[in-house]
C-alpha cells in the first residue's frame, strides 16, 4: 500500500488552498438591490403555488355558495358539506406540508435536519395515500351530485338510476383500495419504467414509507456511538 | 425570525464561498449537477441566514447548510425543496464560476472515485476530515459525538485503504 488517507489529506488541503486563492466573486454581484429582490421574492412565495391557491379558493367559494343556496335541501346540503370538509382538509394538509418544508432549518446538524426531512416525507406519503385511496369513496359521488345540482339544477338523488350508479361506485371505490394495493405489489416492479407510476405504486404499497423509516433508523444508528 | 442583514450576508458569503464548491465537488461528479447544487446552496444559505444566531462559527453553520442541501439533493428531495426557493442571478453566477472543474491528479481521482462509493453520511465525514477539520468540529457539523466521529472515521479510513489496495493490485485505469 503506497499511499495513505493522511497523505492524501495534505494533497487535498493544497488543492483547497489553491481554490481559495482562485475564487472570486464579481463585485457587481454585491448589490443591495439583489438583497432587496430576494427579500421580496421570499415574502411573495406563498405556501401554495398561485394556481393551486386560486383553484382552492374558487372551489371553497363555490361550495359555500352552494351550501347557502341549498340549506333547505338536507341531502344536497350534507353532500356539499362532506365535499367542503374534504377540500378544506386536503388544502390545510398541503399548506402545512409546504409550510413545514419552507421552515426547515438547514443550519441544524446534518442528522437532525435529515431526520426532519424524512419525517416530512413520511407525512407527505401518508397524505397522498389518504387522498388517493379514500378519494374514490369520499368525493367522487358527492362531486357529481353537487356539480349536477349547482350547474344544471338537477337533483340526482331523485333518480333511481343514479342511486344504483352511486351504490355501484361506492362499492367499486371500496373494492378499489385492496385492489390497488394488490396490483401495485404484484406489478409495481414491472411498471417501474414510468417513474410516476413507480412512485404511486411505492406509495400505495407502503414501500416508500418503509424506505423512509429505514433511513430514519440509519440516521439513529449513525448518531448513536459506534461500538 | 429577524430580517436578514443582506450586506453582512454577502460579506460572509464572499469570505466562505469556497465551502459551497468543496461540498458540491464532494457530492457531484458532473459539472452541471454541481452548478445546480451550488445554486441551491447559495439560495438556502440566504433563506436560512435570518436564523443564524452566531452560536456556532459561520463556517460551521455554512458547512451544515451546504451539506444538508447536498444530502437532500443526493436523496432526491432536492426538487421539492428547490420548488420552495426563489432563484436569482447571484446563485447562477456563483455556480457558473466552478474553479474545481476536473482539476485533479491521479491520486485525487482515485480518492474521488472511492469517496463516490460511500454513502452520504460517511461521505460528509470524509470530506470534512480531508478539509482538515478536527473531530470536535466534524461532530458539531454532523450532530454526533467526537468519539463517534473518531470511531467512524477509522472505519472509513480502513475501507478507503482497502479500496486503494484493490485499485493498485488491479492496476485499473482511473477514468
Amino acid at each position: 500500500m503506497s499511499i495513505t488517507l493522511e497523505e492524501l489529506r495534505n494533497e487535498w488541503s493544497d488543492r483547497s488552498r489553491r481554490l481559495d486563492e482562485r475564487l472570486r466573486l464579481s463585485a457587481h454581484l454585491l448589490r443591495d438591490d439583489w438583497i432587496e429582490r430576494q427579500r421580496e421574492r421570499v415574502w411573495k412565495l406563498g405556501p401554495f403555488g398561485k394556481f393551486s391557491m386560486a383553484v382552492w379558493i374558487a372551489t371553497m367559494v363555490l361550495l359555500n355558495l352552494f351550501l347557502g343556496t341549498h340549506a333547505n335541501q338536507p341531502a344536497l346540503f350534507v353532500t356539499a358539506l362532506v365535499l367542503d370538509v374534504w377540500v378544506i382538509a386536503a388544502g390545510i394538509a398541503a399548506v402545512r406540508q409546504q409550510h413545514a418544508l419552507r421552515n426547515l432549518d438547514f443550519g441544524l446538524p446534518l442528522l437532525e435536519l435529515q431526520a426532519q426531512v424524512e419525517a416530512l416525507r413520511i407525512a407527505r406519503i401518508r397524505s397522498f395515500n389518504r387522498a388517493f385511496l379514500t378519494g374514490q369513496i369520499v368525493w367522487w359521488i358527492p362531486f357529481v351530485v353537487v356539480v349536477f345540482a349547482g350547474a344544471f339544477g338537477v337533483n340526482l338523488y331523485l333518480s333511481p338510476q343514479f342511486r344504483a350508479f352511486a351504490a355501484w361506485n361506492i362499492a367499486g371505490g371500496i373494492a378499489f383500495i385492496p385492489l390497488a394495493i394488490w396490483f401495485s405489489r404484484r406489478y409495481g416492479e414491472r411498471l417501474s419504467r414510468s417513474s410516476i407510476v413507480r412512485h404511486i405504486a411505492d406509495s400505495i404499497t407502503g414501500r416508500d414509507i418503509a424506505a423512509a423509516r429505514e433511513y430514519l433508523e440509519k440516521l439513529r444508528r449513525f448518531g448513536s456511538d459506534a461500538d | 425570525m429577524n430580517p436578514p442583514d443582506g450586506t453582512r450576508f454577502l460579506a460572509l458569503l464572499h469570505e466562505h464561498r469556497a465551502i459551497l464548491y468543496k461540498v458540491a465537488f464532494g457530492y457531484c461528479r458532473n459539472h452541471e449537477d454541481r452548478v445546480d447544487l451550488v445554486q441551491e446552496m447559495a439560495i438556502q444559505l440566504w433563506r436560512s441566514f435570518g436564523r443564524y444566531d452566531g452560536r456556532v462559527k459561520f463556517s460551521t453553520w455554512a458547512y451544515r447548510v451546504a451539506m444538508n442541501v447536498a444530502i437532500s439533493h443526493f436523496r432526491g428531495e432536492g426538487r421539492r425543496i428547490r420548488d420552495t426557493l426563489p432563484f436569482d442571478e447571484l446563485a447562477y453566477e456563483l455556480a457558473a464560476d466552478d474553479p474545481l472543474a476536473e482539476e485533479a491528479g491521479d491520486n485525487m481521482r482515485v480518492l474521488r472515485r472511492l469517496i463516490d462509493g460511500l454513502d452520504e453520511l460517511n461521505r460528509a465525514l470524509v470530506l470534512l476530515y480531508l478539509e482538515g477539520h478536527t473531530s470536535e468540529e466534524i461532530a458539531e457539523i454532523v450532530g454526533i459525538s467526537p468519539g463517534n466521529v473518531t470511531t467512524r472515521m477509522n472505519r472509513v479510513k480502513n475501507e478507503l485503504q482497502r479500496g486503494f489496495a484493490r485499485l493498485e493490485n488491479s492496476q485499473e485505469t482511473i477514468p
